[in-house]
């Protein structure tokens, strides 16, 4: 099936092998600087990190769970020889010069290699489970997955592409497989448990068969977290990374809204008969959760793979409501007061870029308009356009 | 089309997109550059009417635009505003560009209020038309008697100060040559065999597309 798709493929490798030197953001130095110490043999980063706060370069606490230091820690490990005794300089280094190491364009593309791996590796994955070019072709050659993975440089392809292969499995009525991907995920990064409910549901017919099997999305996180679970280190790290506390944040007569309108779509879920019923609740709740919750733009990722299905089996108008959906999301993005969301992007060419005045500084400067207030403001728009969006998906059969 | 061409279009296409990146983008965006810097010296100098401080710097780019100083004023913090005010009005800071021959090129007189504890003092001037290797000092003293008020921090036994440098582009064509010059050395500067393969594996991947 892929040999008519080979040079397709070749061209959109290229694509990211030109794009993905000159793109920089700082979490990916941050995580790998947390991933080190795992070839210098140590096992509990977050006890580590704890105790030897005071004399290492970067103080932040180590905010993912286990396997994530040791899935990323490895691959780290194996690019080692690669990477050259230059990248563990600039990886601690985080003094004035941090951003003026020439390497730094082959750090970022050796580096960003496993997430080429899993990109490619979802497009086939989602031709595979749909069997239409269209998707393959949007999900190769879309700017905004591009954006995510490459520019932002963030690890969440990894708990995507297990996503995505958990609903592949779904499809093939391969339970276990299904829930242990998922479960996979969950021990990387503990945002897929939201997409658990849709597998449980998906057929509720098979409901018995289901509950047979669903023990098996939490199995990795239990057994790679049970070694740390008494470790004060470990939890408040774990809990510093606020995902939980950003869904509970939005609250109306002091109800959280995200966890009532999850239920919403999860009943209307259950009940829907529509051929594309799980792409469609994802969908509901991405825009939600983008209008409820103070996301981190890396966030994106973990819904667009089922939104990209909805958009390229939408009629027009449906297609221009996601595209303004998503102009404003990048707007949004933009006004963050944080240069490294914008020019800061491109220090491996340039490490003059970050002092560059951001859209939030040029707006201050030049306009009477406080940058925060209009930057609220389109999260308030996107809210009222999130709630109207998973409304009409909802009827959607 | 013939496979030639095609490779072709490709290779130009791939040459449209490392020129807007690499030279173009820079060239319209960045007007300023960091220069000569020295910053990692943490001696506390006291800087009195007695102790003064010159710091020898040779310019790596071509029109010198402002330079920097790191000053300390403890009494910033510690002490109320009139306290401060009666006690560091008065008393200012001078900081001197001199040229090659230590004839004064621009001077700025801070008065100690603008100082923290500490603080980068930057000294913001119409960019000197000087080029690359052009020999420039920074003097810096002030009128104060007492030796507890302002503080440089430096190295105690050269007497070096931390110092930083900055660089302007007149235009958009010495902009676009500046970017050239500094991204084909940024190119020399790595590894032959990295950008061996970094090329070699795009013309690879030319090569499996147009095939």
């Amino acid at each position: 099936m892929l040999s008519k798709y080979k040079k397709i493929l070749f061209l959109a490798i290229l694509i990211r092998v030109l794009i993905m030197p000159f793109f920089y953001h700082p979490d990916i130095k941050s995580q790998h600087y947390h991933f080190q110490f795992l070839s210098r043999g140590i096992f509990n980063i977050y006890e580590y990190l704890s105790q030897n706060k005071s004399t290492l370069g970067y103080k932040d606490t180590f905010n993912y769970l286990p396997l994530t230091y040791y899935t990323f820690g490895i691959t780290q490990a194996i690019t080692k020889p690669f990477l050259g005794n230059d990248f563990y300089l600039w990886l601690n280094d985080w003094g004035e010069n941090k951003n003026n190491y020439i390497n730094i364009i082959y750090y970022m593309f050796l580096l960003k290699i496993p997430y080429l791996i899993l990109d490619i590796g979802l497009a086939i994955l989602l031709l595979k489970i749909f069997n239409n070019s269209k998707i393959f072709y949007f999900w190769l050659f879309n700017p905004i997955s591009i954006y995510l993975i490459y520019v932002l440089g963030n690890f969440d392809i990894l708990p995507t592409f297990l996503t995505v292969l958990s609903f592949y499995f779904l499809r093939k009525q391969k339970l276990l497989f299904s829930y242990l991907s998922i479960g996979l995920a969950i021990a990387l990064k503990m945002y897929p448990i939201i997409f658990v409910a849709f597998i449980f549901f998906y057929e509720p017919k098979n409901i018995l068969k289901h509950l047979k099997y669903c023990c098996f999305s939490l199995i990795p996180l239990i057994i790679t977290v049970i070694p740390f679970i008494n470790q004060n280190t470990f939890i408040s790290s774990f809990l510093g990374s606020g995902l939980t506390q950003k869904i509970l944040e939005y609250k109306l007569l002091n109800l959280p809204i995200f966890p009532i309108l999850y239920l919403l779509i999860l009943i209307n879920y259950i009940f829907s008969k529509s051929k594309y019923k799980f792409e469609l609740a994802v969908t509901q709740t991405f825009l939600i959760f983008i209008g409820l919750v103070k996301f981190h733009p890396q966030w994106l990722i973990w819904f667009f793979p089922f939104i990209l299905i909805i958009f390229i089996n939408s009629k027009i108008f449906n297609k221009l409501y996601l595209i303004l959906f998503f102009i404003l999301i990048y707007i949004y993005i933009f006004l963050f007061n944080d240069n490294f969301l914008f020019w800061g992007h491109l220090i491996p060419i340039d490490s003059a870029f970050i002092d560059i005045t951001s859209p939030f500084q040029l707006i201050k400067l030049k306009t009477s308009i406080n940058p925060s207030l209009l930057q609220q403001q389109i999260h308030q728009i996107l809210l009222l356009l999130g709630i109207i969006g998973s409304f009409f998906y909802a009827k959607k059969k | 089309m013939p496979k030639r061409n095609k490779l072709f279009i490709l290779i130009i296409g791939e040459l449209l997109f490392f020129s807007s990146l690499l030279i173009i983008l820079p060239s319209i965006l960045i007007k300023k550059r960091d220069g000569i810097s020295q910053t990692s010296y943490s001696d506390v100098l006291s800087l009195d009417v007695n102790h003064s401080f010159t710091q020898k710097f040779i310019a790596d780019y071509d029109n010198l635009r402002s330079i920097s100083v790191l000053l300390k004023n403890p009494g910033i913090i510690n002490k109320s505003q009139i306290e401060i005010e009666t006690q560091s009005q008065s008393k200012m800071v001078s900081i001197e560009l001199q040229d090659k021959d230590k004839n004064t090129i621009n001077s700025l007189e801070t008065s100690g209020l603008s100082i923290g504890d500490p603080s980068w003092i930057t000294y913001n001037f119409p960019y000197i038309d000087s080029k690359k290797g052009d020999i420039f000092y920074i003097k810096v003293s002030t009128n104060n008697e007492l030796n507890d008020q302002f503080f440089i921090y430096g190295d105690n036994e050269s007497k070096s100060i931390n110092f930083r440098s900055n660089y302007t582009s007149k235009n958009f064509k010495e902009s676009f040559q500046k970017n050239i010059a500094y991204q084909l050395d940024k190119f020399r500067q790595r590894k032959i065999v990295d950008n061996f393969i970094y090329f070699g594996l795009i013309l690879f991947l030319d090569i499996l597309i147009i095939l």
